[in-house]
């Protein structure tokens, strides 16, 4: 078959696939009840069947997205430490701290889940502005 | 709200081109009855034997698990199930180069065509299946309409690439007598698809 060839057939058959595709989903519910009915199909139970296949979906999609967030918890885990130098870092965010008073209050509130010490959290706080890159990894506030 | 209500409400927020994962899962969740047969049907012809190894269900389930996890964007405006409907036939394999078998296209469903959003020919991949099963799909369905000139000459018109005005002056139909006779090859395609003989 020539080149030719080969490409005709494959466009009569995507010519027969617009044909069917078209009528299929342009025709009124109506005319498709009337068809189906006519061959016998039970339209309802196809639709429980449609309904179960859509449940399925969902369960697996929700499966693989829990798997990808164990996954990157999992590799954030692995990662190791960022280097700071906790104290001149734990004086930086004293000092942002202190010139952000309200946010300061939220924070620290959020931070220990309205309960505790600040000092309690410092750790985690110092984890966090270093990751926003509001202190640098040497302990340095980039808004300084 | 009614299904159907459902459905068109989460087509016609314009503030992005795609339909959102919610928006998506919620117009599938509102699927009539109706709309699963369509998509039954379609899922019946594109995984028949010879064309697909998979079955109808897979590509069904495959289509569903794609559209939800995002893999799949629905242009807004497309209807749902149309667009679930091309998104089964860019599941369906193509041909490979070297073996003859099973390429995959991820984009024939964003290639969407008035008024129902269906794949057009000029964008679609130009390898669909191997050449011997597209001439031999071609050669069954023609003689379907064994006996059924006007039927099968409209067919025969149509996969040539005759555009319908054109196709129904040779015919010598009037509108009518041609969406009539038009109607009635889809269904017997339809039904030589769904009865799963090659």
């Amino acid at each position: 078959m020539t080149t030719d060839g080969k490409k005709a057939a494959r466009d009569q058959v995507v010519r027969m696939d617009n044909l069917i595709m078209d009528d299929l989903f342009s025709m009124s519910d109506e005319e498709l009840l009337r068809e189906a009915a006519e061959n016998g199909i039970d339209v309802a139970a196809v639709g429980v069947e449609g309904q179960k296949a859509f449940e399925r979906a969902q369960q697996i999609v929700g499966r693989n997205r829990l798997a990808l967030v164990r996954q990157e918890m999992s590799e954030d885990e692995k990662k190791s430490p960022i280097p700071v130098d906790r104290e001149k870092a734990q004086s930086e965010v004293n000092a942002i701290l202190a010139r952000n008073r309200e946010m300061s209050k939220k924070l620290t509130m959020a931070a220990r889940n309205e309960a505790g010490e600040l000092s309690d959290d410092m750790d985690g706080i110092l984890d966090d502005f270093v990751e926003l890159g509001a202190i640098a990894q040497g302990g340095k506030d980039k808004d300084a | 709200m009614s299904r159907r209500d459902a459905k068109s409400a989460v087509s016609d927020d314009p503030s992005s081109d795609t339909l959102s994962l919610e928006e998506i899962r919620a117009a599938i969740d509102g699927f009539s009855d109706v709309d699963w047969l369509r998509i039954k049907k379609a899922a019946l012809h594109f995984s028949f034997p010879g064309r697909c190894h998979h079955e109808w269900e897979d590509l069904r389930n495959e289509a569903l698990v794609r559209s939800l996890d995002g893999r799949r964007k629905c242009p807004r405006g497309v209807s749902v199930p149309t667009f679930i409907g091309n998104v089964m036939r860019s599941l369906t394999p193509e041909v490979d180069p070297i073996d003859d078998h099973v390429l995959r296209s991820d984009d024939v469903e964003f290639q969407q065509e008035e008024p129902s959003g269906v794949t057009s020919l000029a964008e679609t991949p130009d390898s669909l299946t191997s050449n011997l099963d597209a001439k031999r799909m071609i050669t069954t369905a023609i003689g379907l309409f064994e006996g059924e000139t006007i039927a099968q000459m409209l067919f025969a018109g149509n996969v040539d690439g005759m555009e319908g005005q054109e196709l129904r002056d040779c015919l010598e139909l009037s509108q009518t007598e041609f969406d009539s006779k038009r109607k009635f090859v889809r269904r017997r395609l339809n039904a030589h698809f769904e009865r799963r003989t090659p």
